[in-house]
């Protein structure tokens, strides 16, 4: 089954995802022109918290990526996010630079914490709050 | 036809002949999505983190053909 058809994929597909609005604690798409080594250095370094996900907070684009926005807000903690499906060279960067292959990536400090698995088990142990701050 | 679970345990048990694999699909969601448990010994003293790397860096090829998402439960046999 292909990823277009899958029940996790929330948003409609038929959305350009260029004309989504940016939600107000989203880096744009683009941000810094420089190599894609050094624009993901600077997009984990403009916040101590930035989730690399589908879609943003307020569109979230798949399901797993919803949970781990949903998880953080549930905390209070400020966070950016990235929407990797607007950046296709980033995203298969960040595959590299991470050595994790699916998304959303959480990074904490400028270091990835993991994806929405280790958020959950962050979470349901009490230890989130902690890793996020 | 081989299925998505059975090539994904095989890649698993390959890659950790020593440890418990466990694959299913993840409830709920569609064939791409699995849940995978793995129990080795090689994740004593590891974090987290580097406990599901090690786990993700063996399927990461087939994250790019039709595997879509997993859920990983690692352990070692003396945690459980």
């Amino acid at each position: 089954m292909s990823e277009e058809n899958n029940p996790f994929k929330i948003a409609n597909p038929t959305v350009d995802a260029q004309k989504v609005e940016l939600s107000s604690n989203e880096i744009p798409p683009g941000f810094d022109e420089a190599d894609t080594l050094k624009r993901i250095e600077k997009i984990i370094a403009s916040s101590k918290v930035v989730v690399f996900m589908k879609g943003n907070s307020f569109f979230p684009q798949c399901g797993f990526s919803k949970n781990t926005v949903g998880m953080i807000q549930h905390h209070n903690v400020e966070f950016k996010t990235y929407d990797i499906l607007r950046d296709p060279e980033l995203r298969m960067a960040l595959k590299e630079y991470s050595n994790w292959p699916t998304f959303p990536q959480v990074f904490v400090n400028q270091k990835m914490i993991g994806g929405n698995d280790i958020m959950m088990e962050l979470f349901q142990s009490g230890e989130l709050l902690k890793a996020l701050t | 036809m081989e299925t998505l679970t059975s090539k994904i345990t095989q890649i698993l048990e390959a890659s950790f002949p020593e440890a418990q694999v466990n694959v299913g699909p993840m409830r709920g969601a569609s064939d791409d999505h699995l849940e995978i448990k793995v129990s080795s010994t090689i994740f004593e003293g590891l974090g987290l983190l580097e406990q599901h790397q090690k786990v993700m860096d063996v399927l990461k090829k087939e994250f790019n053909q039709d595997l879509h998402a997993v859920r990983i439960k690692t352990s070692t046999p003396t945690k459980e």
